[in-house]
């Protein structure tokens, strides 16, 4: 229907662009973002027939890079359809100074509208299973995935991989969706004093519920790495165990 | 003779006739919530009431430089707090300093420093109707956030921080503003700058200035890769101007 207009099909002429790798069927577009047309991201369609639960993916300070995709892929893999939305719109990070200034230079209402657009977009496409929508990003996009869950009532799933918290039991409160937090022992930006301040805002919401977990002996990012594989295989796949536990409990597989 | 000589000697080792006006400075606890949380307080000579400006860390925590720039504005009459935001942690490599900026919730650092303006206000040499804020890199953008989210704020100084470009957003604010920004900025691009500038127009908020300068991110800190000292002085005389007009009437 209005797919056409709103997806931007950039590589119908130079073949498809179709992940490399084991080739488990998932399909990858690249798109434009509704609400202004600035906003935009990877689309993975699952194998498969059907309505199937979606998720925004939202990547670190490094933008949506290699690791990210792999990531958004995995999911895909696994009959998530998957918008992983590009925060940064486009542009490339090469340094690390490089990814600090554009961490700390997006503006929060033009990410703010792009999630809401993604959102939208999602819920318009005919593959999506309207009640089964969450969030999931890792560092930078892990804090955006919260506040995402927090001002987004569509959203019913949220993890936050090693991303900023928030200490104020008011925003928890608004949360409608389920919460998983993962984070490392080692993350000096994620000191345990920050996790016991988000853990009692989360009961003073009345969110106990919610999930978090620590994983004592890794860093920052062990999920994610330049290289193919994830920093720390080990504890990698125990996060992932965690994170598809989660989401088949609170979204469901493909029906 | 003599005596000129002892007091030239004198005056020299003091560190000449600018440090005439002293300074006081020291560390400080003050309460944020249920929080005690640190900052470094600096005082000029005099009983006052003197104005006072919150003074907000880049992304590496409250180091030393961020507390010469509190002792800098102190030596031009006002009471500068710098809190410290990341709680006790601070550090000079980059790959940690993007670790603390990226958990530091923000929520808890916009309450942090609306406890530092109530900790000004209730200071004896204060004149609580004069606070500004003040914050480079992280701390322009909270600079900004801070004078959004606390009407007692009256002159907000942002030196490349993180810009609102929504008008509706930027309806809260009462402060004046002057806009530090790098036109070799990687992250916040000059069209962001222009954007903000109009925003602030449209929203009809006080715009003292938003100056751009030929320099990269963060070139205010001497010893920073991007460190522009012409650039610099230009940036101060406007901060010094900026501030003298809005908290000291001047």
């Amino acid at each position: 229907m209005c797919r056409t207009f709103l997806l931007f099909l950039l590589a119908v002429a130079a073949g498809c662009q179709r992940a490399p790798g084991p080739p488990a069927g998932v399909v990858e577009e690249e798109v434009v973002l509704p609400a202004g047309g600035k906003g935009r991201g990877l689309l993975l369609l699952p194998p498969g027939e059907g309505r199937r639960p979606a998720l925004v993916v939202l990547h670190d300070v490094y933008g949506l890079n290699e690791p990210i995709r792999r990531h958004a892929h995995r999911l895909a893999e696994r009959g998530f359809v998957v918008l992983a939305v590009d925060l940064y719109r486009g542009e490339k990070i090469d340094t690390l100074m490089h990814a600090h200034e554009m961490d700390r230079a997006l503006p929060e209402e033009q990410v703010r509208a792009d999630l809401r657009a993604a959102v939208d977009f999602l819920l318009s496409q005919d593959e999506v299973r309207a009640d089964d929508l969450g969030i999931i990003g890792w560092g930078m996009g892990g804090g955006y995935a919260l506040d995402a869950a927090i001002a987004e009532p569509r959203l019913r799933a949220c993890v936050n991989c090693g991303g900023r918290l928030t200490t104020d039991p008011a925003q928890l409160r608004r949360m409608k969706g389920a919460f998983l937090g993962l984070f490392a022992g080692k993350d000096e930006g994620n000191p345990p004093e920050t996790l016991a301040e988000f853990r009692t805002a989360l009961k003073e919401a009345g969110r106990e519920k919610a999930g978090l977990h620590v994983f004592a002996d890794c860093d920052a990012g062990f999920m994610n790495s330049a290289k193919p594989g994830p920093a720390d295989e080990k504890a990698a796949q125990e996060a992932w165990e965690r994170i598809d536990d989660f989401l088949a409990r609170k979204l469901g597989r493909s029906s | 003779m003599r005596v000129m000589v002892l007091l030239l000697v004198v005056l020299v080792l003091a560190g000449g006739p600018v440090a005439a006006a002293e300074v006081k400075s020291r560390d400080i606890t003050f309460s944020s919530g249920k929080a005690d949380v640190k900052g470094f307080l600096a005082v000029p000579e005099g009983k006052g009431p003197f104005p006072a400006i919150v003074v907000i860390q880049e992304w590496w925590g409250l180091n030393q430089w961020v507390k010469d720039q509190a002792k800098r504005l102190a030596k031009e009459g006002y009471v500068t707090l710098a809190p410290d935001l990341y709680r006790g942690k601070v550090t000079s490599d980059p790959k940690v300093a993007m670790k603390l900026l990226g958990g530091l919730p923000r929520d808890r650092a916009v309450r942090d420093l609306k406890s530092a303006v109530d900790y000004l206000a209730k200071q004896d040499n204060v004149d609580k109707s004069k606070i500004g804020v003040i914050g480079w890199c992280m701390g322009g953008g909270y600079a900004l956030q801070l004078a959004l989210n606390d009407k007692r704020v009256a002159a907000c100084a942002m030196c490349y921080g993180r810009v609102v470009t929504d008008p509706d957003a930027l309806k809260p604010l009462e402060a004046s503003v002057l806009g530090v920004f790098g036109t070799k900025d990687r992250g916040i691009k000059i069209s962001d700058v222009r954007q903000f500038k109009q925003a602030l127009q449209k929203a009809g908020k006080k715009v003292y200035a938003i100056n751009e300068y030929e320099a990269g991110h963060g070139f205010m800190r001497a010893g920073g890769d991007a460190y522009d000292e012409k650039a610099t002085r230009e940036a101060w005389q406007e901060i010094d101007k900026f501030f003298a007009k809005t908290l000291q009437g001047k």
